[in-house]
């Protein structure tokens, strides 16, 4: 890998790390093409006036899920996870990772919004906090799964 | 000039792995690499950068070639 700063948020394995960079590069591509499509709609074909921040969250948004929903559904994030020892220990270090999601997620939204002061506030938090930790824990379930079965595949002997 | 692509790197990985009596795990350990890597490097799946090439000749200590060939491809 050459030099980058970017290397620092990649992994250290030279095959996960070429893969992500595929994804990466892919969603961006994609974005770019949408980009470029929307703006064609918007200057000649029809105003949409779409806000700039939620054009912001949306392509945020499409770069995080896509380049996330590829290394899922590639079964990359586990490379090392192929034996049901190894799996059941993994799912447990997911489900304590979900826990400290959530308490964080918590922790971030009172930080923001305050103290909730009435029941719909606390279930406004709470439930967006549980949301958040269910989506977060099936994503992270789904790329064991896939890693440990790929990792299975795998196996010479 | 530009690159051939009609030719292709192969390599003898799971031939010199056979004959060290390694798995792929464990020849992963040695290289600091994932299984994932070796798989995909046995399999011609992936073209190894040129650092970790030369880490693998030297795990096995044979020359570059000797781990790698650049030929054509097969119809």
């Amino acid at each position: 890998m050459e030099k980058t700063w970017i290397a620092n948020l990649l992994p250290q394995d030279e095959y996960r790390e070429k893969r992500l960079l595929y994804f990466i590069a892919e969603a961006v591509f994609i974005l770019g093409v949408s980009l470029f499509l929307y703006l064609m709609v918007e200057s000649f074909i029809v105003e949409m006036d779409m806000p700039g921040d939620r054009m912001a969250l949306l392509c945020i948004g499409f770069l995080i899920t896509y380049t996330t929903l590829r290394s899922t559904l590639t079964g990359i994030e586990y490379p090392d996870v192929a034996s049901e020892k190894r799996y059941q220990k993994e799912k447990r270090l997911r489900i304590y990772s979900t826990i400290h999601f959530w308490i964080i997620f918590l922790f971030i939204s009172i930080l923001f919004k305050g103290i909730p002061s009435n029941l719909e506030e606390t279930f406004d938090i709470g439930g967006s906090a549980t949301f958040a930790a269910i989506f977060f824990f099936i994503l992270n379930y789904l790329s064991l799964k896939k890693s440990y079965k790929k990792n299975k595949d795998l196996l010479d002997d | 000039m530009s690159l051939n692509n009609d030719r292709k790197i192969r390599n003898r990985i799971a031939v010199l792995r056979a004959e060290w009596n390694l798995s792929q795990k464990q020849l992963a350990e040695e290289l600091g690499v994932s299984r994932q890597t070796i798989h995909s490097l046995e399999k011609n799946k992936y073209n190894p950068s040129l650092k970790l090439a030369f880490e693998i000749s030297l795990f096995f200590g044979v020359a570059l070639q000797e781990v790698f060939q650049y030929e054509e491809e097969e119809a």
